[in-house]
């Protein structure tokens, strides 16, 4: 489901983008706020989700403690306290706790790491294209499938950064990136701007 | 109040920086840095970030309306007794007691610092018309600028008097989503611990790569985002001393407040320039079941309340003599118990003040007198903004016409002048 969703937003991307320039310009300009950001992670990602048992037991699934990573980033949905409704600006979202709170939960899902129960994340290996794949042929990919759009070389150099790789290194399923660094590439394209933005 | 100056001494070097932070150097940068090392990261912060906080506000939210005349009891008010049959303190049991007030037996933690001057009540405070709706309350008390629809509450305009922009000037230690009285466009940071601001992904195996693979990301972003990125980095690194100032938690009572206050205490003894923390109490909602003097959910309630604010007041080290701590409930509670033993929502309320520039060991306000009949309420004869007024004069000197638009503050005589 999530695939198909991702496919119909790509395709109205371009779409809205043929119609009018307004459009075009208009895209990545709006923070995500907190409700965005987790919804998008998880589709993102490929999490996927169980119903949880009713009542205390249910709390630690990860259906119920998406509401806890939604409060941690700011704003549970019907939480805001005021008449006036929870912000929507972009200004409002941008705070520097805010974005500690974002990384944080990136992070987590990135990783596999919490929530753990109820809760079932793609396997690292599950992100390569093919047996062999170079490093930045697997960010293009997975910036396809994440941010929606091709690496640009600043995404590249990030990832090379982040997980110490080369871009031409040969990654497969025995590299250290799939066994164990696969956290530190994704949550670095949960962290870029083209990610936190709409 | 010779004993609060010598409890508390104000060095005039303190005094005049608290001024002229906000006064002579308004708007000048800041050209000095000031270099940290934070994990394996040295980092330049801007210097405006590492001034010490000249004073500090901590601003304890007691949620869900307190019951003002059980924390603070006029005991020589006749109506008292007489409304609360089944749930009044009596009088025999009351704390530093004077001709009206006397303290909750429960405050017992507070009673040396009431001694010694640095503990004051303001009674029959509140707002200036009834709202007995928690969430519009809260909404007017921590907004505090009626008919305004900017979204900005008063603690954000107070930050927003000093120069610079640190997200460390303001500090929400409840975590989450940050209360209206610190929202607004001044940055500030919400945790619920000090070893939260981090940032994540710096951890004991990183070495640097982590911030450079940010910063390749983030440093050409000009929106507010990016910005924020940066004073990320600025507020993570500027805190490092508050995750090296000791863990005293184990000296507070083992509560939620006893635990923020303990993180509260310790930022602040890290001394990294945070001139406001918000910190919350719930639990205040008593509709029923209230209890007596000797047991339930009130006695819970304050005992909680004064064991951590006591533990706190007393783990402040060198930093002492500039922090100052106050409580505030968005209303109080009915004069007459109800018909559960609780009291309904009602209107007037105490506002207890704490620390540095109070003239403790007395109760101040004026006593309006307490009605009996069934929907009476505790007058308000000081509205809360001119006590706020005081402690935002006093010890920050900022422009009360700022943090507190369209209000002449009245005195109240709980704070010493600068």
């Amino acid at each position: 489901m999530f695939q198909k969703a991702d496919a119909y937003e790509a395709f109205m991307g371009r779409y809205s983008r043929s119609l009018a320039p307004e459009f075009a310009r208009a895209a990545r300009t709006k923070v995500r706020d907190p409700g965005e950001d987790i919804v998008a992670a998880y589709r993102a990602l490929g999490i996927r989700l169980s119903r949880p048992p009713a009542g205390k037991a249910g709390d630690s699934h990860g259906a119920t403690a998406v509401l806890w990573q939604v409060a941690g980033i700011g704003a549970k949905p019907f939480d805001w306290p005021r008449p006036d409704g929870q912000p929507i600006d972009s200004e409002s979202w941008s705070s520097p706790s805010r974005l500690v709170a974002s990384l944080s939960v990136h992070r987590d899902l990135a990783g596999g790491w919490w929530p753990n129960h109820g809760i079932r994340y793609p396997k690292p290996a599950s992100w390569l294209p093919a047996r062999t794949v170079r490093f930045d042929a697997l960010v293009d990919h997975m910036s396809r499938l994440v941010l929606h759009q091709p690496a640009s070389k600043r995404l590249v150099k990030a990832c090379c950064e982040a997980t110490g790789c080369k871009p031409r290194e040969r990654i497969t399923r025995e590299h250290g990136l799939v066994r164990w660094g696969m956290p530190r590439l994704l949550t670095t394209l949960l962290d870029s701007p083209d990610f936190m933005t709409r | 109040m010779d004993s609060l100056t010598s409890a508390a001494p104000q060095p005039c070097g303190a005094e005049f920086a608290a001024v002229s932070r906000r006064g002579l150097f308004t708007g000048a940068v800041a050209l000095a840095g000031a270099t940290t090392l934070v994990g394996s990261a040295a980092v330049t912060a801007s210097a405006a970030s590492v001034i010490p906080a000249p004073s500090v506000l901590v601003v304890l939210s007691l949620r869900g309306a307190a019951d003002g005349l059980s924390l603070v009891v006029p005991h020589a008010d006749p109506v008292y007794y007489s409304a609360r049959p089944r749930i009044a303190v009596p009088a025999d049991r009351l704390l530093a007691k004077d001709g009206m007030f006397g303290l909750h037996p429960e405050l017992a933690p507070l009673l040396p610092m009431w001694d010694a001057g640095r503990v004051a009540a303001v009674h029959a405070t509140g707002l200036p018309a009834p709202n007995r709706s928690h969430f519009a309350a809260m909404e007017e008390v921590e907004d505090a600028d009626p008919g305004s629809v900017a979204r900005s509450g008063w603690l954000n305009r107070l930050i927003g008097t000093a120069p610079g922009r640190s997200p460390l000037q303001g500090f929400n230690m409840s975590g989450g989503v940050t209360p209206t009285s610190l929202f607004g466009p001044e940055p500030t940071m919400s945790a619920s611990e000090v070893d939260e601001v981090a940032l994540p992904g710096e951890d004991e195996w990183d070495h640097g790569e982590r911030r450079r693979s940010l910063r390749t990301l983030w440093d050409h972003d000009r929106s507010p985002l990016g910005r924020a990125m940066r004073s990320t980095y600025e507020a993570v690194d500027t805190f490092g001393p508050a995750k090296a100032a000791a863990d005293t938690s184990s000296s507070y009572p083992d509560t939620d407040l006893g635990r923020a206050l303990a993180e509260v205490a310790r930022a602040i003894r890290g001394d990294v320039g945070i001139e406001v923390f918000t910190v919350d109490q719930g639990d205040w909602d008593m509709h029923a079941g209230l209890g007596s003097a000797d047991n339930g959910w009130m006695v819970n309630n304050v005992r909680e309340l004064a064991g951590a604010v006591a533990a706190f007041l007393g783990d402040l080290g060198d930093q002492a003599g500039k922090v100052t701590l106050v409580t505030i409930s968005e209303f109080g509670r009915r004069v007459v118990e109800n018909a559960s033993q609780g009291l309904d929502h009602g209107y007037g309320n105490v506002m207890l003040l704490a620390g540095a520039g109070v003239r403790g060991g007395r109760y101040y306000g004026s006593w309006p007198g307490l009605r009996a009949d069934g929907d009476a309420d505790l007058l308000v004869t000081t509205d809360y903004r001119s006590v706020l007024a005081e402690v935002v004069g006093t010890r920050f000197g900022a422009s009360t016409a700022t943090v507190f638009p369209r209000f002449s503050p009245s005195s109240v005589g709980v704070m010493t002048s600068l």
